[in-house]
């Protein structure tokens, strides 16, 4: 019997929670925030190169972001907003970029924005 | 192995397609996704498996398509089906690719599917790096 690889055995040992939550995550080493606000599987398409949508496959409805070069943004935020005990609201990241976008991103960042607030998601600080 | 990584990979090493090199996921970034149920992510993972390690990779990219990412690779394959939970398969949506993002260090930053390029099915939409693998392909 072949041996069983780390996936095989990390999904084995690690069920996922029954309820999707969502969430969103800075990763340092890639310079990019990714969202989740639906646990939909997922598709994605790149719209500038500073955003890629994750959008469902069954209904084409945006369920996610991923976000580059991101680490400018986030530390000058202390600087304009405050920032409540939790850490940064997500709906002020995805404004901050609404400036310099192209017609088709700039409405995607609102949407991402308003999805963020209605579902008022935080970006925590943490470490990479 | 990344003292983090907690699933590896053998994947087409970009730096000589002849042999293979060890790519990784780091735990924290899985754990999240088990905590938050993010189901439907995890179970990709088994695309990434098939496209990294059994043969499914059809291209090679590198570079990310945009600033200070060159060093960075796109590993795409093209699975004829999908799994859109850890129990359910189902066919591959159609016109898609399948992309495994990863760093130059190894660590697999992203994996999703994404709509073929309308001027070229074999290419990805959004990706424009220079391709590495197979040799003799524009």
């Amino acid at each position: 019997m072949a041996a069983k690889s780390d996936l095989e055995r990390f999904l084995r040992e690690n069920q996922p929670a029954k309820k999707f939550v969502p969430y969103c995550f800075l990763d340092k080493q890639s310079d990019t925030l990714t969202a989740y606000f639906e646990g939909d599987a997922d598709y994605s398409k790149r719209l500038s190169d500073h955003l890629t949508l994750y959008l469902s496959l069954e209904t084409d409805e945006i369920v996610g972001c991923r976000v580059k070069g991101i680490s400018g943004i986030i530390e000058d935020l202390p600087n304009f907003i405050r920032i409540n005990h939790k850490g940064v609201e997500l709906s002020i990241v995805f404004f901050a970029f609404t400036g310099g976008a192209e017609e088709e991103s700039r409405k995607a960042l609102k949407d991402l924005a308003r999805v963020a607030t209605e579902r008022e998601m935080v970006l925590e600080p943490c470490s990479a | 192995m990344k003292t983090r990584w907690i699933v590896t990979f053998k994947a087409i090493d970009p730096r000589n397609p002849t042999k293979t090199w060890e790519v990784g996921l780091f735990e924290r970034r899985l754990k999240m996704m088990v905590q938050q149920g993010h189901d439907a992510k995890l179970a990709q993972l088994k695309l990434v498996e098939e496209i990294l390690e059994k043969g499914g990779t059809e291209r090679l990219y590198g570079g990310w398509s945009r600033a200070e990412t060159d060093d960075c690779f796109v590993y795409v394959g093209r699975p004829n089906h999908n799994w859109t939970s850890l129990t359910i398969e189902t066919p591959a949506p159609k016109g898609c690719l399948f992309l495994v993002f990863v760093l130059p260090d190894g660590t697999i930053a992203d994996w999703t599917w994404r709509q073929c390029s309308e001027d070229d099915p074999s290419c990805p939409s959004g990706v424009t790096g220079e391709l590495l693998w197979p040799p003799n392909q524009t």
